[in-house]
């Protein structure tokens, strides 16, 4: 297991990041449409943070039943503080109880529902173990450099996270068996990315960053990822990214995540 | 452990040793380790806890083997090799070994899916907020960074303390969680001798819950005799340790 990462948008409003959209749009309104019904699982999140993204790629993935409540700054959710004080998304209410951590959602949904496919990760041992040293890959080497390029103000650490973010993909690349990341099985390694690459236009437009930088094989299986019908059915229209990127974009976002970052600490 | 501390004492001693010398047989699952690393210690003490058979294989940092090499480029312990092919990362390899071997109990992961994932929350907690805290306390040289440090562990540690259950984390079933911990608490001499730490400024039941993991056989069994840490652990004190560790807490990165 490793990092997985959580937005913290204290309902209280403490810091809040300005002029957020307060609703998912595009395709992945409907989805949220279509998740309205009380289900076992409730499924909490921020239509715009990438660590929710990657939860919500797995529940669509599986076809689990999930009732989704938009949890941002501009909602206050009496119910889910009290079940979950931290506040924290992207979160799950199951049986009464919450449960946060983006990774630690996916593998729980894979627990909890055995009969819901595809498996999202191999059932052998080793090839499952293979998996999570991956996934914990993604975590600490791809993500971090990532944010960190966006966040960098400097054009010395910008040229320095963008040699990692490079490193980092192309690392990634070299273990892809193809069509995904494990061969024919699409897998939470594929996932855990998923919502940086479809994000990767903020480092192309603003930070010098291609995809074809990092290799042809990268460029197809990025088109291919962010082609996938769950990562589409999760996405909102791009212009309501702009408002939240362009914080990060001027290191000014307020999120944990930001601030960890600026630390230099662990990502939450 | 790219780059070698010098110095090591090449082998375990103590309980260590003797754990060792009982897993020299060839078996199926080999488990490549530092005998001083707390990370190493983890996976280690899961093994033991399940009585998995293993062949222990001391990683030397001055001579890794080229078998080892060759099946794991990276180097890096602690790893396994299991029918011909490697895995590492402490927290991969627990979850792992429960994986592979079902029948071994202890299952140190509970069965039902809700307070599994707990489990690994509280894990994830520990990684994230612990260790690095634990880390940076260690490595601080300036005595602002030093109390920020302890502070930051101390207010972790709470944080953990006040979920524990009791007898361990998560209750009468000793788990992963309690052996992530446990390479840190056995450990802690070192930041109450020279960085102001105590088990008491935590407070009271996370004294108590130290002192029974500490005497856990596992835990026991897996260390090595004290003396011998001290040329290690003086190195992270001068944050002049070379480990991926020391150099991440260094650069303000994630740990490795």
């Amino acid at each position: 297991m490793s990092r997985a990462y959580l937005c913290t948008f204290r309902t209280a409003m403490s810091i809040p990041d300005a002029q957020i959209h307060p609703v998912a749009t595009g395709r992945a309104a409907e989805t949220v449409t279509q998740h309205q019904e009380p289900q076992a699982v409730t499924y909490y999140a921020g239509w715009f943070c990438p660590f929710a993204n990657r939860s919500w790629i797995a529940l669509e993935e599986k076809g689990i039943p999930y009732q989704y409540k938009e949890i941002n700054p501009y909602t206050k959710d009496k119910h889910f503080l009290e079940i979950n004080p931290k506040g924290l998304v992207p979160a799950i209410e199951y049986k009464g109880r919450a449960l946060y951590e983006s990774l630690v959602l996916c593998e729980f949904l894979e627990d909890a529902y055995p009969n819901h496919t595809p498996h999202l990760l191999p059932t052998d041992p080793f090839e499952r173990g293979y998996a999570r040293l991956w996934i914990d890959f993604v975590c600490k080497s791809a993500v971090p450099s990532i944010q960190r390029l966006v966040q960098a103000q400097e054009p010395d650490k910008q040229r320095a996270a963008l040699e990692d973010t490079l490193k980092a993909l192309r690392t990634f690349t070299e273990n892809i068996k193809g069509p995904w990341f494990l061969g024919e099985q699409f897998s939470l390694v594929d996932i855990v990315l998923a919502p940086w690459i479809i994000r990767d236009y903020i480092m192309e437009n603003h930070r010098g960053y291609s995809r074809e930088a990092v290799g042809a094989s990268w460029k197809e299986y990025a088109e291919r990822l962010e082609k996938r019908e769950s990562v589409l059915k999760t996405q909102s229209d791009e212009e309501h990214y702009v408002q939240i990127y362009q914080r990060y974009l001027r290191d000014e976002a307020q999120s944990e995540l930001a601030k960890a970052i600026r630390a230099g600490r662990p990502i939450p | 452990m790219s780059i070698p501390d010098e110095k090591i004492h090449p082998v375990a001693t103590g309980r260590a040793a003797e754990t060792v010398a009982k897993h020299q047989e060839p078996q199926e699952l080999v488990f490549y380790a530092g005998w001083f690393c707390p990370y190493v210690q983890r996976s280690w003490i899961a093994l033991e806890e399940k009585g998995i058979p293993y062949q222990y294989k001391e990683v030397n940092p001055y001579k890794k083997e080229k078998h080892f090499l060759e099946i794991n480029p990276k180097g890096l312990v602690p790893a396994i090799e299991y029918k011909g092919k490697a895995l590492y990362e402490s927290l991969v390899l627990c979850e792992f070994f429960e994986d592979a071997f079902p029948a071994h109990t202890l299952h140190l992961l509970p069965q039902d899916p809700l307070e599994r994932a707990y489990a690994r929350l509280w894990i994830d907690f520990i990684s994230k907020s612990v260790v690095p805290s634990v880390q940076r306390l260690i490595q601080a040289q300036d005595a602002n960074k030093q109390r920020e440090a302890l502070e930051d562990s101390v207010k972790a540690l709470r944080t953990v303390a006040a979920q524990v259950k009791g007898p361990w984390f998560l209750g009468t079933q000793f788990s992963l969680v309690d052996v992530v911990l446990a390479p840190w608490i056995v450990r802690d001499y070192i930041i109450t001798e020279h960085r102001g730490y105590t088990r008491e400024a935590v407070g009271a039941d996370w004294k108590e819950y130290a002192a029974r993991l500490e005497n856990r056989d596992s835990v026991l069994a897996t260390q090595s005799d004290k003396e011998h840490y001290a040329e290690i652990y003086q190195r992270y004190l001068r944050d002049e340790a070379m480990s991926e560790v020391a150099k991440a807490i260094r650069a303000g990165r994630p740990l490795p």
